[in-house]
């Protein structure tokens, strides 16, 4: 999970609290500050969405990552047949997915980035 | 998971000595995949139905529940029991079947072990049923490059099982021509299956 090197207001002038994207963000500033790498685990956000949300039984595995297949599987078949065009065996190709989840618990897909 | 991608490009290539893959886990979890792939046998899809919200939790949704579209569960075990059959529906969806009598055929062999036993042992030839089969190699020539060698042979005699079958009347169908007309001019595809498919014209 990525953080911004501030906290989130829509009034702050840092621009560093817009995108969370690594490639920006180290150039900030206060990167690193409050988080290694501006970087935490998933088991910390689920400890804040616990905290946050005390009366629902959040299930990481059942409520987001389960999500995340969704997309995956949607994106992967919407550009299977542009994939591996020279029809090579024995290779393989990484993506790299950046989700959101919002206030109200949805995941969205933000990109995908493909990496070579 | 640097092991696991070593697996892919460099174990067919150079086999591993010391082969340590039953001692190591698997970090990867295979969530689609189409049926015959050296991945899996079975077509795998584990995408959660249209239909569900995109909430997790109703009491987050702000619409008012008459324009929620997704069915609401009546218990909590039903969502799963739900996601279960719709998941199993649509990974045998991905084999594209639509014969009443079909029985799944999970692998490249029991295509060719069904098309073999038909067109030899059986008088009557039903066109419908190859078709379906030939829809099949079809469709797993084309993605050839996920397919071991033996699978690709074996999908190959599959089809001139057929060219040398009275049942090759269904090549009269143009979307099969245009498919296997795409094999043959295509610079990606196996010399294999090209002279297979050119034997299947012949």
């Amino acid at each position: 999970m990525r953080t911004s090197s501030d906290g989130y207001d829509p009034k702050n002038q840092n621009n560093y609290v817009h995108l969370t994207n690594n490639c920006l963000q180290q150039f900030g500033d206060n990167y690193s500050k409050h988080e290694d790498g501006n970087t935490l685990g998933f088991d910390v956000l689920h400890e804040f969405l616990k905290k946050a949300f005390p009366n629902l039984p959040i299930d990481m595995k059942k409520h987001f990552i389960s999500k995340m297949h969704n997309f995956v599987i949607d994106t992967y078949l919407s550009c299977k047949k542009s994939l591996n065009p020279n029809k090579r065996k024995n290779v393989f190709e990484l993506f790299g997915y950046d989700f959101l989840i919002d206030e109200d618990l949805r995941t969205w897909l933000i990109e995908v980035n493909t990496f070579f | 998971m640097i092991d696991d991608m070593l697996d892919i490009v460099l174990d067919p290539l150079i086999p591993p000595k010391n082969d340590v893959r039953n001692n190591r886990q698997n970090d990867f979890q295979l969530i689609y995949c189409e049926g015959n792939s050296v991945y899996s046998s079975k077509p795998v899809n584990l995408r959660a139905p249209f239909s569900m919200s995109p909430y997790p939790f109703p009491e987050l949704d702000p619409r008012p529940p008459e324009q929620r579209l997704e069915q609401k569960p009546k218990t909590e075990n039903e969502p799963e029991v739900l996601k279960a059959k719709v998941n199993k529906a649509r990974a045998a969806s991905v084999e594209s079947q639509n014969n009443e009598s079909f029985v799944y055929l999970s692998s490249v062999e029991n295509i060719y072990k069904a098309l073999y036993a038909q067109l030899h042992f059986r008088s009557d030839i039903n066109p419908t049923t190859v078709c379906s089969h030939l829809t099949k190699i079809l469709s797993i020539l084309t993605n050839w490059e996920l397919l071991s060698d033996k699978h690709i042979t074996l999908a190959c005699k599959s089809l001139l099982l057929i060219a040398n079958s009275a049942a090759s009347i269904v090549l009269a169908d143009q979307n099969y021509i245009i498919s296997i007309a795409q094999l043959i001019s295509s610079g990606n595809v196996k010399l294999e299956i090209q002279l297979a498919a050119v034997y299947f014209f012949v």
